[in-house]
């Protein structure tokens, strides 16, 4: 029976810390949206992972020529939290945030086509572990 | 027996509550794949996490709609999926792929001052919303200005944009990244075939649909998980289409980007370069027909 009631308390820590960490990736998520501006119009589409120690997070995009993307990251509530680079298919870096004090967001200009890779880390200094939240969204003309 | 059945109880709640865990807050370690969803298994090859798994990035129907008008090609009904075939679409997979459809084409014809073909797709989409779970935790005001804003081509493209983008965040949020990733598809797919319409006759469009082959890379990847019986006639027509794109070929040359830092923006000037030949683009605007015939049937 202890057994039991020991698996139960777990059961019920787990529950709590989802719903307790969800409500968090949520509450990041409504702050990384403000970065998106009225000028700015949404991809329609959310980019999240829970990230911890020197872990890193990617996803690639395509950007298209004649158009000025707004990428926004956050985690916790303070900005700089979140570091983003963008790469070029050759691995280059085209952009990292932390060359500009860690910015919460930056606006790329694009004169042509071009696939990138968009790689997102926890700033060491700041925190160890979190929800990593990321937003994308273009000028409209 | 009775403690058989209260482990086994256990058993099963720790399962559901292992499967109901969102992914934001699995512990996604290096090396490790969660068990419990297919479609969350982050873990590239370079070492790192992709975002909740396969789901990518795509190229928002909106900028497509945008080409089409900065192109100046004209407002075609026959192109847009008619509003009465909301009502065949019976199975989740189908109402997610069609809401992402009848969403670009609201999109498209967003841009042509439609009036009451404006309401009419803002209602399909808010209906297929409304039938998928969705609608009830979209923020209420984009839905009720949507409803009033319709003149205002701006603001329709606008709040069409933030509903799609209230909708991902829910259905992340709650672990339904495949109704994500079908809505996502459906918009990818209709995007395609207005491009695949324009680029017949424009050049410019032509080469926009070839640079779709970045996002078909990342679909094919996508396409591979899913599971629905409803939905595998349309992954195998997607998987042609997306080994279509494969065939395009491409050319990256790097430039050195400036920086404005006062404006925080950053100019890029890397060039990525598709080829598309006459007979390819035609494979591949008759696959696009294939896929979206058997998406919207």
């Amino acid at each position: 029976m202890k057994h039991i009631l020991s698996t139960l308390s777990t059961l019920l820590f787990l529950l709590m810390l989802s719903t307790t960490s969800q409500a968090q990736c949520d509450t990041i998520m409504t702050l990384c949206e403000k970065n998106i501006t009225e000028q700015f119009i949404s991809d329609g589409q959310v980019y999240r992972a829970l990230i911890s120690g020197t872990e890193v997070a990617e996803f690639s995009m395509t950007l298209f020529e004649g158009n000025t993307y707004r990428i926004a990251a956050c985690s916790g509530m303070e900005d700089g939290n979140l570091l983003f680079s963008m790469l070029d298919p050759e691995g280059q870096a085209l952009f990292k945030s932390e060359d500009f004090a860690g910015a919460p967001y930056w606006d790329f200009n694009i004169e042509n086509t071009v696939q990138v890779t968009i790689e997102a880390k926890l700033n060491p200094h700041k925190t160890q572990s979190g929800c990593a939240v990321l937003v994308v969204g273009f000028k409209k003309d | 027996m009775l403690q058989f059945r209260v482990i086994s109880a256990i058993g099963a709640a720790a399962l559901a509550l292992m499967i109901s865990l969102p992914s934001c807050q699995e512990p996604q370690n290096q090396g490790t794949v969660p068990a419990v969803d297919s479609l969350n298994s982050g873990i590239s090859t370079s070492g790192t996490m992709n975002f909740e798994g396969e789901i990518i990035s795509l190229p928002s129907p909106i900028q497509v709609a945008n080409y089409l008008k900065k192109n100046n090609m004209p407002f075609k009904p026959e192109l847009v999926h008619i509003p009465g075939a909301k009502d065949r679409y019976v199975n989740e997979t189908k109402k997610a792929l069609n809401m992402g459809v009848y969403g670009a084409d609201l999109a498209y014809i967003s841009n042509f001052n439609l009036g009451q073909q404006n309401a009419d797709y803002v209602d399909l989409v808010a209906k297929l919303a409304s039938e998928l779970g969705v609608l009830d935790h979209v923020d209420r005001k984009i839905i009720t200005r949507l409803r009033s804003d319709l003149t205002s081509p701006d603001s329709l493209i606008r709040l069409n944009a933030d509903l799609f983008h209230s909708a991902d965040k829910y259905l992340k949020s709650n672990n339904k990244y495949d109704i994500s990733a079908y809505i996502l598809i459906g918009g990818w797919i209709e995007s395609l075939h207005l491009a695949a319409d324009a680029a017949k006759t424009n050049e410019f469009l032509r080469i926009r649909l070839g640079e779709q082959k970045y996002a078909a890379a990342s679909i094919d990847h996508l396409n591979k998980k899913f599971t629905d019986p409803a939905y595998e006639p349309i992954r195998q027509e997607i998987e042609r289409l997306c080994a279509l794109f494969a065939q395009l070929e491409s050319t990256y040359s790097y430039r050195k980007p400036i920086v404005d830092a006062e404006t925080r923006t950053t100019y890029i000037n890397s060039k990525t370069s598709v080829t598309v030949s006459d007979e390819l683009l035609q494979s591949i605007t008759a696959q696009i027909a294939k896929v979206r015939t058997l998406i919207i049937e």
